[in-house]
């Protein structure tokens, strides 16, 4: 576990409270269920450059779970691609930040999303790409649980396993809970490994929240195989109050909540 | 049309690596000859058009230029928000290809039937759709476009040659005697070909209107006649008409239009082409009654 990571992760979950809170945005459990993932990725595994954002040899990161966005608009400024004025803007009249995110005008953002089944087909697409320029870089995609009910992406899998693509690695924010209840009392995905497996993916199962875990599932080699990491969290992680409660998928904080939410984070 | 195309793309992947071909498990026998580009610039991604499209869009953002090949409705409107999201807003370098425009697969079914597309896909910005009403527009519109694209592909075809040389970015005359600019027949694609049979006994003006949104001698061509006669494969909702019109109405034109369209509903009656032509009034009688009726 990495000192920059753990800051890292907590930058967001406080910048991404604040913009929820001044832009009366939702969503904020799920940036939240997934701050640790984008945290360690962008500080301990994505060769990315902020001075040289479209470089080829780039690494290249999807958020499929396009309404965590400003959890990436968070991580982004943290990793020096744009400067921490434009978070201000998130959800604000006449901004490019929206809710989900958007690739227009914010450096480092390589696809919106927003429509949920849409990034992980994408990245599929990059990937091949890159194995066509015989490229090293990896694809790493963050998907939510409840995306997984779209049959795009069983497309997409199906797809990544027959071509055999190694570079892309698949972070499913397994968090339990989608827009009404849980997973398994909408659609049931589990045995979620085993479909993953069977689909011919490896496949990883970790606790989403230890940046140890994450480091080292994202760092494993998976020979010809397309990496599933299917990362156990909270949604909500590290505000008790919004741990687990699908409210926090729709609400914002007010300022008392804000003020009791960054003190948890601290 | 098709095996023009096929010849075309052959030719493209041939001279540049940077052309991939996608399809959505289509094309049975058709692409035989590209079998030696299989994984590397040829992909049959299976019976998915939606992961074709944001394959599309992704193998796009990498620098390669993008086909996209199915029939009927199915790379449209059958993955319609992966062609708004993704290869629209990401300004994608994807040409989408449908063989089967109109009723060219009348006799499979109202499944088969591609008469909506057009207003779906003009309904999303940032595509151009180009509906080739011959060989020679399509060999024009291979040689050289703009994208993202929906490119699609008629199993019959438009018989006259141009009066001059033409760009089919623009209105493309096929005749001109109509010296008080008083009857236009506008069609897109190649049911224009009804409007062959009538140009010796009737005085009109004749342009193919292959590429959506056209340019500006549309607009001029719209200002200068009395009546307007459009004719397309087509519901005539969301379709070639309601372009024409909503033109005529944003520039204040004060023609008369008339469209020869298809009605409003699911087609369940089946057939050949000429067939279902014949059976909605997509004929050269029709014609000469409306044209009868406009002089």
């Amino acid at each position: 576990m990495s000192a920059k990571s753990l800051e890292f992760a907590k930058y967001i979950r406080q910048k991404s409270l604040e913009m929820c809170h001044k832009g009366k945005s939702s969503h904020i459990g799920s940036v939240l269920s997934c701050a640790d993932i984008i945290a360690v990725l962008y500080s301990d595994i994505l060769n990315v450059d902020p001075a040289d954002a479209k470089s080829p040899s780039r690494d290249r990161f999807i958020l499929s779970k396009g309404h965590a966005g400003a959890g990436l608009y968070a991580a982004l400024v943290c990793a020096g691609f744009e400067a921490p004025e434009i978070l201000t803007s998130h959800y604000q009249n006449g901004s490019h930040l929206s809710g989900h995110v958007n690739h227009q005008l914010f450096s480092g953002i390589e696809i919106s999303t927003g429509s949920l089944g849409h990034g992980l087909p994408i990245s599929t697409g990059i990937a091949l790409a890159l194995k066509l320029r015989r490229s090293k870089s990896n694809v790493y995609t963050v998907m939510s649980d409840g995306e997984l009910d779209e049959g795009s992406n069983w497309e997409a899998f199906l797809f990544a396993s027959h071509h055999k693509l190694s570079n892309l690695k698949i972070l499913v924010d397994r968090n339990m809970l989608q827009s009404i209840t849980t997973t398994e009392e909408t659609l049931a995905i589990e045995p979620l490994t085993d479909k993953l497996i069977s689909f011919g993916f490896e496949c990883s199962s970790i606790d989403g929240h230890d940046h140890d875990s994450i480091f080292m599932a994202c760092t494993k080699d998976t020979g010809t195989k397309p990496h599933a990491i299917v990362c156990n969290t909270v949604k909500g992680k590290g505000v008790t109050f919004m741990e687990n409660s699908v409210l926090w998928h729709y609400r914002s904080p007010d300022a008392n909540e804000l003020k009791l939410a960054m003190d948890e984070i601290l | 049309m098709r095996e023009q195309f096929i010849e075309s793309i052959s030719s493209s992947l041939s001279l540049n690596k940077n052309v991939l071909l996608l399809t959505a498990d289509l094309g049975f026998g058709i692409f035989d000859s590209l079998k030696r580009f299989t994984g590397n610039q040829f992909f049959n991604v299976g019976v998915a058009e939606q992961l074709m499209a944001s394959l599309a869009c992704g193998l796009a953002v990498e620098g390669f230029e993008v086909f996209t090949y199915s029939i009927g409705v199915f790379p449209t409107i059958r993955a319609l928000e992966q062609v708004r999201n993704d290869i629209s807003y990401h300004n994608c370098s994807v040409t989408i290809v449908s063989s089967g425009a109109g009723f060219s697969y009348g006799a499979l079914g109202m499944s088969h039937h591609c008469i909506q597309d057009l207003g779906y896909i003009l309904s999303i910005p940032n595509i151009t759709i180009q509906s080739p009403s011959n060989a020679a527009e399509l060999s024009q519109m291979m040689n050289s476009f703009s994208t993202p694209r929906y490119l699609r592909l008629d199993k019959s075809t438009f018989s006259l040659s141009p009066v001059s040389s033409s760009d089919p970015l623009e209105p493309i005359c096929y005749r001109q005697c109509d010296t008080e600019d008083k009857l236009l027949i506008l069609f897109h694609g190649s049911i224009g070909e009804i409007a062959v049979p009538l140009i010796n006994d009737y005085s009109f003006d004749l342009y193919s209107v292959p590429t959506l949104p056209s340019g500006q001698q549309l607009d001029k061509l719209i200002s200068r006649y009395s009546h307007i006669i459009t004719i397309e494969e087509h519901s005539i909702v969301n379709g070639f008409f309601s372009y024409v019109a909503s033109r005529a109405a944003l520039i204040r034109a004060t023609c008369q239009i008339t469209p020869l369209a298809l009605p409003h509903i699911h087609h369940s009656i089946v057939g050949d082409q000429a067939y279902l032509r014949q059976n909605y009034g997509l004929t050269t009688q029709c014609l000469k009654s409306t044209i009868e009726y406009i002089l």
